[in-house]
């Protein structure tokens, strides 16, 4: 039984594969709407990532921002042989490391020049953003997190297993014993429900 | 922002979108920003579950500025344009290569006329009244190099006699030898005609009757 399910599942790097391969198609195109989709679809990762190396947010966030407009001059060099994450993400770590090096060599030139700049280059790397800004980060996160969990509870597992576990649809379907439309329904209505929640109590947070 | 659209932008969140639904969504996302709203809204889900930071549309605004600043940038650079234009071909006039072709047959004509009406018989009567000291007839058509003589047979035929003896070419020959320095002149016409890309005026020398047809 298992080993049936597991030869009916579809890989899942497959299809992502194949649909981040249409919007860079409609990038190459021209198309600079499908490259917002992608950033959009991307950025907090990304983020994520970078801010492992560069824990300055302000930092970080240009890095992304570099990242992305390489990303975007180069995109025509992307053959699709990889996932388009995995391109984006060789693209964020070479971004990231040469920002390091560029600062570790004005620390160094700054070190020499003024003594004094140690505790400013300390504050530098120490720097995680704004205190307003992850607040409202925070709060947003909270509230999201408070709109899941009133979900009804097979919209919330839908949900769940679809973001946390990164199954496929047709996996959630064999998980949930149901058919496929009906698990595409139950996550749009979970995500559709939270978003009208959350533009309620934070109009405009997404635009 | 109809629910089927918001439907289809949730299976493209997930991967899940046929290619119809992503072309058509994408179309949609070109003339509604709600819908750019939306799919940040979805991903912001995704990334709460996933512990990421959310970021929202500030990073997409600031990226989006830095490539308009590039490609005006790079549009505002003056470039050297350099546009080589196709040459200009003048279309072959037809009257004029009728006229061209019709004054090459004429002159031709009026060569022939000439170097038949005109020369021969004059060159054939002081042949005729000379035959004494005169070896060879010489004449040259227009047009033509190469010189032909009609040989005048001097010396005896019955082995004693010293007096010379002209025979005389008749006015066929003549006309026969013509005819044949003609057929070369404008063979060699044609020839010359179809090496500088032009229409042989052979057949209308032909019917103006002074050439036989080449074999």
């Amino acid at each position: 039984m298992v080993l049936q399910m597991a030869q009916s599942i579809t890989p899942i790097r497959e299809v992502e594969a194949d649909n981040d391969q249409i919007l860079v198609d409609r990038v190459r195109l021209g198309d600079r709407h499908a490259f917002d989709l992608l950033v959009l679809k991307h950025q907090s990762r990304l983020l994520t990532l970078v801010t492992r190396f560069i824990p300055n947010r302000s930092d970080a966030l240009d890095v992304l921002q570099d990242t992305f407009v390489k990303a975007y001059r180069s995109l025509h060099a992307f053959r699709g042989e990889s996932a388009f994450y995995s391109w984006l993400y060789r693209i964020a770590v070479n971004t990231a490391k040469n920002h390091i090096a560029i600062r570790r060599k004005e620390s160094r030139d700054i070190s020499v020049s003024d003594e004094a700049s140690d505790v400013e280059r300390f504050a530098v790397f120490q720097d995680t953003g704004s205190p307003d800004e992850e607040a409202g980060a925070d709060e947003l996160q909270m509230a999201i997190l408070d709109a899941i969990e009133r979900l009804p509870e097979d919209l919330q597992r839908a949900l769940t297993l679809r973001e946390l576990e990164g199954l496929s649809y047709h996996e959630i379907a064999l998980a949930m014993n149901c058919p496929i439309g009906t698990v595409r329904s139950r996550i749009f209505r979970a995500r559709d429900q939270v978003v009208q929640e959350i533009n309620e109590r934070f109009p405009g947070t997404f635009l | 922002m109809t629910e089927a659209l918001r439907n289809s932008l949730s299976a493209l969140v997930d991967q899940e979108a046929t290619e119809f639904e992503v072309r058509k969504t994408l179309d949609a996302v070109k003339g509604q920003a709600e819908l750019k709203s939306y799919w940040c809204g979805c991903q912001a889900i995704s990334g709460t579950l996933n512990g990421d930071d959310l970021l929202g549309m500030t990073l997409v605004n600031r990226v989006n500025s830095e490539l308009d600043e590039v490609s005006s940038a790079s549009a505002s650079t003056p470039k050297v344009n350099v546009k080589f234009l196709p040459a200009r071909e003048v279309p072959p006039s037809r009257f004029g290569t009728l006229i061209g072709q019709l004054a090459i047959a004429a002159s031709v004509a009026f060569a022939v006329v000439v170097g038949v009406k005109v020369i021969a018989p004059i060159e054939m009567q002081s042949v005729v009244s000379s035959n004494e000291s005169l070896e060879f007839i010489k004449f040259q058509l227009p047009g033509s190099k190469e010189k032909v003589s009609s040989q005048i047979v001097s010396g005896d035929f019955d082995g004693g006699s010293t007096r010379p003896m002209a025979r005389i070419l008749t006015e066929q020959d003549l006309k026969r030898m013509v005819s044949e320095r003609l057929s070369s002149y404008l063979v060699r016409h044609a020839e010359n005609t179809a090496v500088i890309g032009g229409t042989s005026v052979l057949p209308l020398a032909r019917i103006m009757g002074h050439d036989e047809p080449i074999q």
